[in-house]
């Protein structure tokens, strides 16, 4: 029993590098937040995953009676055998358009920006025209998007 | 005084949650306008649980702005430099668990404003980053419903707890009080059918400033920044010590040219 030597003096503690412990224990501390920083990246990617945006429409021509008409998607214009489809959202900031038959325009509830029906811009604070969508008729289907 | 308001408060905060867990059994996100309807008209004691939620939601930022106006005119703070910033936080996160709800709604005025917050984030520098989370092309209100009924509560319930330190349950019964009397002084705002064709739609009250700038052309950068200003210097109050009347007179100008804008 004379013989034991206590625990830590079976170490030298003079080997014992402070800064190195110093270095080593800012790592072990900094794990957590390199941990959750390296997870910051796929997070986003993940939480910004969406389906396209695009959408299809198809409408038969014989619905479109009135020279326009209004989709939550699209207005369609319709003279004679012309169309032309719109993006039924205003330009400044994605509003469902309105017609306005009375005054024959497109006006935003939100807003009151104003084009008229060719979708060129009339009033702000919209500052571009509208967006003109593509489409195609096929067996008297006018299929937009 | 300051101290029952601020008891109120939370206690108008704990029966809006409550009222809206409730509500949660019924509402459907993918269904939003339907099962809103279904709450109000079809489900036994639904519009009493939606009108207490409302109620107790709206009093609660009246309640709010009340304790933060009898903060300031005191001019000293007892509170520590974090339990400030994080009431600052938790009325930033506040007005946007407001906005979020009038949104889950999802009647003409509710999808018009969500499509307007989505566009002034999209417009804005920075702020384009953080669209994903809020935008969801299969489900308009997919991603406000998720920030109204789990992050912002619990952000905001993170916020308030660190701000109070300690809970008074028996205030309760006080704002579940208030809020049936204002039940029965004011009317809920109608729901508008998505298909219903108006002249003019609108967001929040507290929004309707930042939609007539929006209307007056100004950037949505600028609308951002304006929206933030009153944040920007509650946090200051805090620490410009010696320039605090100075803030509260700012915050009296940003309010009444806001204040202006809303009813403009």
């Amino acid at each position: 029993m004379k013989d034991q030597v206590p625990i830590m003096d079976q170490y030298n503690l003079k080997d014992v590098n402070p800064k190195r412990r110093k270095i080593l224990k800012t790592i072990v501390k900094a794990l957590p937040f390199i941990g959750g920083a390296s997870l910051v990246y796929p997070l986003y990617e993940f939480t910004s995953f969406s389906q396209s945006k695009k959408f299809s429409l198809a409408i038969p021509l014989d619905k479109l009676t009135s020279p326009v008409t209004k989709h939550t998607k699209a207005l369609i214009k319709k003279e004679g055998e012309k169309i032309q489809v719109f993006d039924s959202r205003c330009t400044h900031m994605g509003c469902i358009l309105n017609i306005d038959n009375k005054n024959n325009k497109f006006v935003c509830p939100c807003h009151s920006s104003e084009f008229d029906l060719n979708g060129k811009r009339l009033k702000g604070p919209a500052k571009r025209d509208l967006d003109i969508l593509d489409y195609k008729i096929e067996n008297e289907i006018l299929y937009i998007g | 005084m300051k101290i029952i308001i601020s008891w109120i408060c939370l206690a108008l905060f704990n029966v809006s949650i409550i009222s809206g867990l409730i509500l949660a059994f019924i509402y459907k996100p993918f269904n939003a306008y339907e099962s809103v309807q279904t709450i109000t008209y079809l489900v036994p004691y639904g519009n009493l649980f939606r009108q207490i939620h409302y109620f107790s939601s709206e009093l609660f930022v009246v309640f709010l702005i009340l304790h933060i106006i009898l903060e300031l005119l005191k001019y000293k703070i007892k509170i520590s430099a974090s339990s400030w910033n994080y009431s600052v936080f938790a009325t930033l996160l506040l007005f946007f668990l407001m906005f979020t709800g009038y949104v889950l709604k999802a009647d003409l005025n509710g999808l018009s404003a969500g499509q307007v917050a989505l566009s002034l984030i999209e417009q804005t520098p920075v702020l384009e980053w953080f669209l994903p989370l809020f935008e969801d092309t299969n489900i308009f209100v997919w991603k406000f419903y998720i920030w109204h009924i789990l992050f912002l509560p619990i952000l905001i319930g993170f916020a308030i707890y660190k701000h109070v330190d300690k809970l008074k349950t028996k205030y309760f019964i006080i704002g579940l009080g208030l809020t049936f009397l204002s039940m029965m002084i004011f009317d809920m705002p109608k729901d508008l059918d998505i298909n219903l064709t108006l002249v003019h739609v609108t967001g929040p009250w507290f929004f309707r400033g930042a939609e007539n700038l929006l209307v007056e052309g100004i950037s949505p950068l600028l609308v951002d920044i304006i929206i933030l200003i009153p944040f920007m210097l509650l946090i200051s109050y805090f620490y410009l010590e010696n320039r605090r009347k100075t803030i509260n007179y700012l915050l009296l100008l940003w309010a009444a040219l806001y204040a202006y804008f809303i009813f403009i």
